[in-house]
């Protein structure tokens, strides 16, 4: 059964400008979340915005049950999440959606974009947590520089990091895919990545020539979050579509038809 | 005088069609996949029945791009009916959810009168399927269709070809994208029809300013959940005083009170669609609230408030 409950907010504070962590008390959801998966969150009798919001599951403390995500303030969803103060409730469930399979290979390369950034993270400290000697480098691109994050649990978790920001203001001064070429070299590597589409899909260019196995968290326009609705679809390579909250979020990269993509 | 109050609780057992359901609470076509989903959630025995998604006479893969928008309390959709089509519907999903042990009403949509035929004439004698809703008015799948579906001879003709070949209870699935939505219930009722189930979505749109183009890849979608309710309502009224058959209530419903307003304007059942994305417990917990509302108030039988908002009576 998958869980669903009334979480109560723990913590709530600001990582970066108009970025937030939510931290709930969600005991069953914390417990089986696994890096890749999203948990559907949403005010409590409100009808501004109707629809429940998918957030990527950014840390879950099964001994502690607690469960955070970190999000951006965009429109409506979050503009009302943000309202949530500690000791009030949002509603919650999930963990839904598939998990980041396995690596191959000696390295692992994790590449994110702006909110793309917290799956990737949780893997990063599930992966570090493993007895398997693996190197792990994770390439984090944002705007700016002050709009980096994740850095700290990366650090934390003794993870590599390179950045970059569109104007420079740290790290490399472009696209954080501008740094994947070289990372792939030298060693048998898998990716995983998530963040903006555009940068997705640099990210398949770039490791579909390299042939190196990829996965990527993708994010589509959501109301059920489930399967049920058939309302956030991609097109699969080989024809048909693919539902991005349950036969996903993670895909490889190969998997999909990115003539077809939006 | 009252009945001695049963511990058992009220009963919420409704009939439709000579079908008997043990409550009047089912999901909506297209909103509730085939149930598989929610399962994971709580126990569909609880409802009473399940309508699951559109069957069209081919597989269709659905339309690309944008599929869903969301609108003020409401959502637009243009999926484009995908689905696996008949054969598949019949050999791999069908057997599935008939093992659920509740009844299962197969929603089917077509071009032409003769594809409706051959879907009734398919599926309809089916171990498992309960009933056909034969849905009418799908806006989304090109423009001959939406034409097709809101004339009343239109209904009819579709209905009267259906009825002879179809095996079990036929229940025509209404448009609101129509002037006169009793003069379609009429028609299908004098075509055969064993009830009538309505609304579907209402065709709208939206607009997005930065692109400045329209939200959805379809350009139109059918408007669903809480900001239609007050026209589904309206609509239910107006047919429960048109029609002698069942009519079963769709649109917007979110909570038990508005099952409730549903059946007193004289639905024999309702069906939740939308709220079922912004609730996943959306027809348990309306179900709790319903049996709640009934003990308070003493009524030992849903029945009993079937049309009971209706001022003719
Ligand atoms: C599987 C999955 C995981 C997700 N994980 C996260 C996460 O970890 N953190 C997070 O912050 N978000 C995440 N999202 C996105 C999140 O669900 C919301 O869509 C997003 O936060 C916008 O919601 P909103 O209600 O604030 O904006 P809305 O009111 O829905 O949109 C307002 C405006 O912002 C635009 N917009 C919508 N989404 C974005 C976006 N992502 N970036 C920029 N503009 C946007 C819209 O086009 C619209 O113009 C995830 C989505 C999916 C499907
Ligand atoms: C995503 C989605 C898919 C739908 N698919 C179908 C369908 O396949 N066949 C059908 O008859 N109605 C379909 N509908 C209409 C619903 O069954 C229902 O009539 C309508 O949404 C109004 O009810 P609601 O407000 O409770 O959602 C769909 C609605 C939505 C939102
Ligand atoms: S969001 Fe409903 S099927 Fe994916």
């Amino acid at each position: 059964m998958i869980p669903i409950l009334e979480a109560e907010v723990l913590d709530h504070y600001e990582v970066a400008p108009e970025h937030f962590v939510l931290t709930l008390d969600a005991p069953p959801i914390a417990e089986q979340a696994r890096p890749g998966q999203f948990v559907m969150l949403r005010a409590l009798d409100a009808w501004d915005p109707l629809l429940p919001r998918a957030f990527s599951v950014f840390h879950a403390d099964s001994e502690g049950g607690t469960l955070s995500v970190l999000y951006r303030v965009v429109g409506r969803g979050t503009g009302r999440l943000r309202g949530h103060e500690p000791g009030m409730y949002v509603r919650a469930w999930g963990p839904l959606g598939n998990q980041f399979r396995l690596p191959e290979g000696e390295r692992v390369v994790l590449v994110g974009g702006g909110v793309g950034v917290p799956p990737l993270v949780f893997w990063a400290e599930r992966l570090a947590a493993l007895a398997v000697p693996m190197e792990i480098v994770a390439l984090i691109g944002a705007q700016r520089g002050e709009l980096l994050v994740g850095l700290e649990q990366l650090k934390r978790a003794r993870v590599t990091f390179r950045c970059a920001t569109d104007d420079g203001s740290a790290g490399h001064r472009g696209y954080v895919t501008d740094l994947l070429p070289r990372t792939l070299e030298g060693k048998r590597a898998t990716v995983y990545a998530c963040g903006p589409m555009p940068m997705l899909r640099a990210v398949a260019r770039i490791t579909e020539a390299t042939e190196t196995p990829t996965e990527l968290a993708l994010e589509a326009p959501m109301a059920c979050g489930v399967g049920a609705c058939l309302g956030c679809t991609i097109p699969r390579r080989g024809g048909g579509y693919a539902r991005v909250c349950s036969d996903g979020p993670v895909f490889p990269a190969r998997d999909v038809d990115w003539s077809l993509m939006p | 005088m009252r009945e001695p109050h049963v511990a058992t609780g009220p009963s919420l057992a409704v009939e439709v069609a000579g079908m008997r359901l043990q409550n009047p609470v089912l999901s909506a076509s297209g909103c509730f996949g085939w149930g598989e989903e929610y399962a994971r959630f709580w126990d569909l025995r609880r409802m009473g029945a399940l309508v699951g998604k559109a069957v069209t006479p081919h597989a269709r893969p659905g339309n690309p791009d944008v599929r869903i928008a969301e609108t003020p309390a409401g959502m637009l959709n243009a999926i484009g009916l995908q689905n696996p089509g008949p054969a598949a519907f019949r050999e791999t999903i069908l057997p599935r959810v008939h093992s659920l042990g509740i009844p299962i009403w197969v929603n089917v949509s077509a071009n032409s009168v003769q594809e409706y035929v051959d879907l009734c004439g398919m599926l309809s004698a089916e171990p498992g399927v309960s009933a056909i809703e034969l849905n009418l008015s799908c806006p989304n799948v090109g423009r001959g269709r939406a034409e097709f579906c809101v004339a009343p001879d239109a209904v009819a003709e579709t209905v009267s070809a259906c009825r002879p070949v179809c095996r079990c209870p036929l229940i025509p699935k209404l448009s609101p994208n129509t002037t006169d939505i009793a003069a379609l219930a009429r028609a299908a009722e004098s075509a055969g029809a064993d009830a009538v189930s309505l609304i579907n979505t209402l065709v709208g749109m939206a607009i997005d300013v930065d692109r400045r183009r329209p939200v959805l890849g379809n350009r139109t979608g059918g408007l669903s959940g809480p900001a239609v309710k007050p026209v589904a309502l309206r609509m239910v009224y107006e047919v429960v005083g048109a029609v002698s058959i069942p009519v079963i209530g769709i649109g917007g419903i979110a909570c038990w009170r508005d099952a409730l307003e549903f059946l007193m304007a004289g639905a024999t059942a309702v069906q939740v669609g939308t709220a079922n994305f912004f609730n996943p417990m959306a027809i348990p917990e309306i179900l709790d609230g319903l049996e709640t509302w009934l003990r308070r108030n003493e009524i030992a039988d849903v029945r009993e408030i079937i049309g009971a908002a209706r001022l003719e009576k």
